[in-house]
């Protein structure tokens, strides 16, 4: 491992905190959401062709959603991940938190109106 | 129509109606931003403009006093000529639903369950009831009952 690259630990804190945001998330539209952000970042790490084609192949076989971001993740963090890139994956993180925080800001809307009754 | 049924036909409207309107009140507001007005309001357990508390009594108005406010026009027995007859008698079944439901999430501990939306609903329904009953009294120096149907004495009440 370089010094240019980030440390194991690191790249395994970065998935747990992903993970921490993505599992909780019930809604289909908001997994769906979730699953376009991951794989954006995905194929942006990604410029080899012929890993892309295979990638795209074995994704195809995932149909539930944990196993289709535990892909994900595993093809991200699997990779050599460089210092240089560990801000877009904060970035990452920040872009999730939000997606995830749609659904739960209305119920907490919603909770703190009830607190007033 | 007679008058019974009016008056049966009305208390099943709000038994249907009133938890459905107060859910789709508070849901309204929370739309409109509401919960971002009030802030930590309620985890700090104070106030700190004037909007935030008035519109805090317009809410639990709208919740708790309004419903009989507007069910008190109906006119569904000659012998209750009054509008202030009619209200008592709506405010109390208005009451009596808030307090069977906040009942019902009390003893099913839905209030415990984290996916339950209204579980912190009717937080100030027990002081309501007793100041509403406390100034219903003084106004109108009769004997109130907070039960269903017997509303006001000296007025007969429909049995069930």
């Amino acid at each position: 491992m370089s010094l240019f690259e980030a440390s194991k630990k690191e790249k395994k804190m970065f998935e747990l905190d992903i993970k921490k945001i993505i599992y909780p998330i019930e809604k289909k539209e908001l997994q769906e959401q979730v699953i376009t952000i991951l794989r954006q970042f995905e194929l942006s790490v990604y410029e080899i062709g012929l890993k892309r084609w295979l990638d795209k192949i074995l994704y195809s076989t995932k149909h539930d959603y944990y196993d289709k971001v535990d892909f994900i993740l595993k093809d991200i963090f699997e990779e050599r991940l460089k210092r240089t890139e560990i801000s877009s994956i904060k970035k990452l993180i920040n872009e999730l938190q939000q997606a995830a925080n749609g659904i739960k800001r209305s119920n907490d809307d919603l909770d703190t109106i009830f607190r007033g009754s | 129509m007679k008058s019974k049924t009016k008056y049966y036909l009305i208390k099943t409207s709000l038994w249907v109606l009133i938890i459905p309107y107060f859910y789709g009140l508070s849901k309204l507001l929370a739309l409109i931003g509401l919960a971002d007005l009030w802030g930590n309001m309620f985890d700090e357990g104070l106030i700190d403009n004037f909007w935030q508390w008035i519109t805090l009594i317009m809410y639990r108005f709208f919740c708790y006093i309004f419903p009989a406010l507007l069910v008190m026009f109906i006119k569904f027995d000659k012998r209750m000529t009054k509008k202030s007859t009619r209200y008592v008698i709506w405010q109390n079944q208005v009451f009596c639903i808030y307090l069977f439901s906040y009942a019902i999430i009390q003893v099913l501990a839905l209030n415990m369950i984290e996916w339950f939306p209204m579980r912190n609903a009717f937080g100030s329904l027990t002081f309501v009831v007793s100041f509403a009953g406390y100034i219903l009294t003084l106004l109108r120096k009769e004997k109130i009952e907070f039960d269903s149907n017997g509303a006001i004495i000296d007025v007969e009440p429909y049995k069930n």
